[in-house]
């Protein structure tokens, strides 16, 4: 089940010397998943982790990926984002698997002795699983499950922060020169009450065989389609009612922002794109196209490798003019294979 | 090599709100001084690709009555203007027109818009009262007024008092998040140093960084004294 951290690489990928980025990538039959994140500016200045993290998960011909953004004034949002991303992406991967998996009871010949044309056999009953396409599964029936596992998570996260504040508690009844040495080491300031509202982050989910695809999302950011001539955004991201602001996954309401976007891949599909907000919020609402359209001419044009090294220009190109000091991550399921092949 | 355009993408606007103090006090090469470092200012911020399609200024001046001199005006477009003085300090006037700007454009800020900046400058105490006297507005309530309101509590301020005309607590009174500041400069001739703060964090709340801290010297309470290096 899912796919071995082991192909997730990054070190080729990655040159050393470039500890502010992280790339994920693997695959499931013709589906790529490529994922970047490039900790911002402000969060190096500030000695702030990269709170954007990605994950995904493989099944049969099935791809599962989940995008998560920590909300920037929130303590462990970084690590709220991770387990999110984890735990989502393993979550709708088991239950996809629980629904479209049948066992199904098929006669089968048995042959236990053959001469020549002659043979002799029995009939026997066996029971195979059979996995049925994503096709199968509607749009209400993956709501109530994306619902239901994101509350299991939010559990989870409860979990977490009890933990959390045990540990505070731990800290603060040491010593003072061990509790300021434990505060250093976990580079975290001690703090007197923790929940899971510490732990904020976004989620945009995804799954696709590559004839369907099954969006959701919570916060902001984006998911769009991009073809060979058209890019769309499948759900408005939710920006909460206010300015710079938000609606997290930890957030009481969060089911009533929840948007949900279910359709057939077209064939002119290129590849699926969720992004965080750092990259997400500059694109053009009127016409995200000519900037996706640059990304496919990228992709087309370059090696994977040489791919992920533009996308960290990209990021210096929104770091420079301006346009975004945050995380940024931008997380690919190419349809198809894009790329130029790497000479040998 | 470095990308050089990439098109399909927006900046997201930054509304900059300067509330200006026009009172007679100012008269002089304290108006001067305003019109100059503001003309820098817009100047600036019309070539620098991080803020030039980003920043949409409006300015509120406030004597005796308030004026709202631009509203809402794309920095590109913007022309700096000739401010001249009048008489009193009617700073609760000042607030309750940009309060009024704000709300004009309230849907557009909280759909479009990063967090606004507020800069208010003044060289002198309010001549109107702090608390609501028979009909006369108090500054202070408009201050509460701005600090319950979605957007204006929101927005980073920045409190500017050259000289010693103006107490320190007024210019506290506009510090409501950690990102506000309170700062004085000795006089006017110090007055491109604010300016060049001014700059800096209308920059970093472009590029949806936190603002920076003014550098200075910490006076009492929490005002920061900026001075020419």
């Amino acid at each position: 089940m899912g796919l071995p951290r082991e192909r997730l690489s990054s070190g080729c990928l990655i040159p050393n010397g470039r500890d502010n980025e992280r790339v994920l990538e693997g695959s499931v039959s013709s589906l790529t998943c490529l994922s970047y994140s490039h900790r911002g500016s402000s969060h190096i200045e500030q000695r702030k982790p990269n709170q954007d993290h990605s994950d995904f998960q493989g099944d049969g011909d099935t791809l599962f990926v989940a995008v998560g953004d920590g909300l920037g004034s929130c303590a462990f949002s970084d690590e709220g984002s991770q387990l999110m991303t984890q735990r989502i992406t393993q979550k709708m991967r088991d239950f996809v698997a629980r629904s479209l998996s049948e066992t199904v009871e098929l006669s089968k010949d048995r042959v236990l002795f053959r001469a020549g044309p002659m043979k002799l056999a029995y009939q026997y009953k066996a029971k195979e699983t059979v996995r049925h396409p994503l096709v199968r599964l509607n749009e209400n029936a993956f709501r109530t499950a994306f619902v239901r596992s994101v509350e299991d998570i939010r559990l989870e996260l409860d979990d977490l922060s009890a933990k959390k504040q045990l540990c505070t508690t731990q800290v603060n009844n040491l010593g003072e020169g061990e509790a300021e040495d434990s505060a250093k080491k976990h580079n975290k300031v001690p703090t007197i009450k923790c929940t899971k509202e510490d732990f904020a982050t976004t989620c945009l989910f995804g799954m696709t065989d590559g004839k369907k695809v099954f969006c959701s999302h919570v916060g902001d950011g984006g998911i769009y389609l991009v073809c060979q001539t058209t890019s769309e955004l499948m759900v408005q991201p939710t920006k909460g009612d206010a300015l710079d602001e938000t609606i997290p996954v930890t957030h009481n309401e969060w089911k009533e922002y929840l948007k949900v976007r279910v359709l057939d891949v077209p064939p002119e599909a290129l590849f699926l794109c969720l992004m965080t907000d750092g990259f997400a919020e500059n694109i053009s609402k009127t016409n995200p196209n000519l900037f996706f359209q640059r990304i496919v001419s990228e992709a087309r044009q370059k090696t994977k490798a040489d791919f992920v090294k533009w996308l960290a220009e990209l990021n210096g190109y929104y770091e420079s003019r301006g346009f975004s000091g945050d995380d940024k991550t931008a997380c690919f399921v190419f349809f198809n294979d894009l790329f130029k092949e790497q000479s040998q | 090599m470095p990308i050089q355009d990439m098109e399909g993408l927006e900046h997201k606007p930054i509304p900059v709100i300067f509330l200006i103090d026009v009172s007679s006090s100012m008269a002089g090469l304290g108006i001067q001084q305003v019109n100059i470092n503001l003309k820098e200012y817009v100047d600036a911020l019309k070539i620098d690709p991080e803020t030039k399609d980003a920043v949409q200024l409006s300015i509120v001046t406030f004597s005796d009555s308030a004026d709202t001199v631009m509203k809402f005006e794309p920095v590109t477009k913007a022309v700096a203007p000739n401010l001249t003085t009048q008489s009193s300090t009617n700073l609760a006037s000042g607030l309750a027109e940009v309060m009024r700007v704000v709300q004009e454009k309230a849907d557009f800020i909280k759909a479009k818009c990063k967090r606004p900046l507020l800069v208010f400058m003044s060289d002198g105490n309010a001549t109107c009262p702090e608390r609501m006297r028979g009909n006369e507005a108090g500054w202070r309530d408009e201050i509460d007024r701005m600090n319950s309101d979605f957007i204006m509590k929101r927005a980073v301020r920045v409190a500017l008092g050259a000289g010693n005309g103006i107490k320190d607590s007024t210019l506290e009174a506009f510090k409501l998040n950690e990102t506000d500041a309170a700062v004085r400069i000795a006089s006017m001739k110090d007055l491109s140093e604010f300016f060049k703060y001014i700059h800096t964090i209308t920059k970093e709340l472009s590029a949806g960084k936190q603002p920076s801290k003014p550098i200075g010297t910490a006076t009492a309470g929490s005002v920061v004294l900026i001075q020419s290096s």
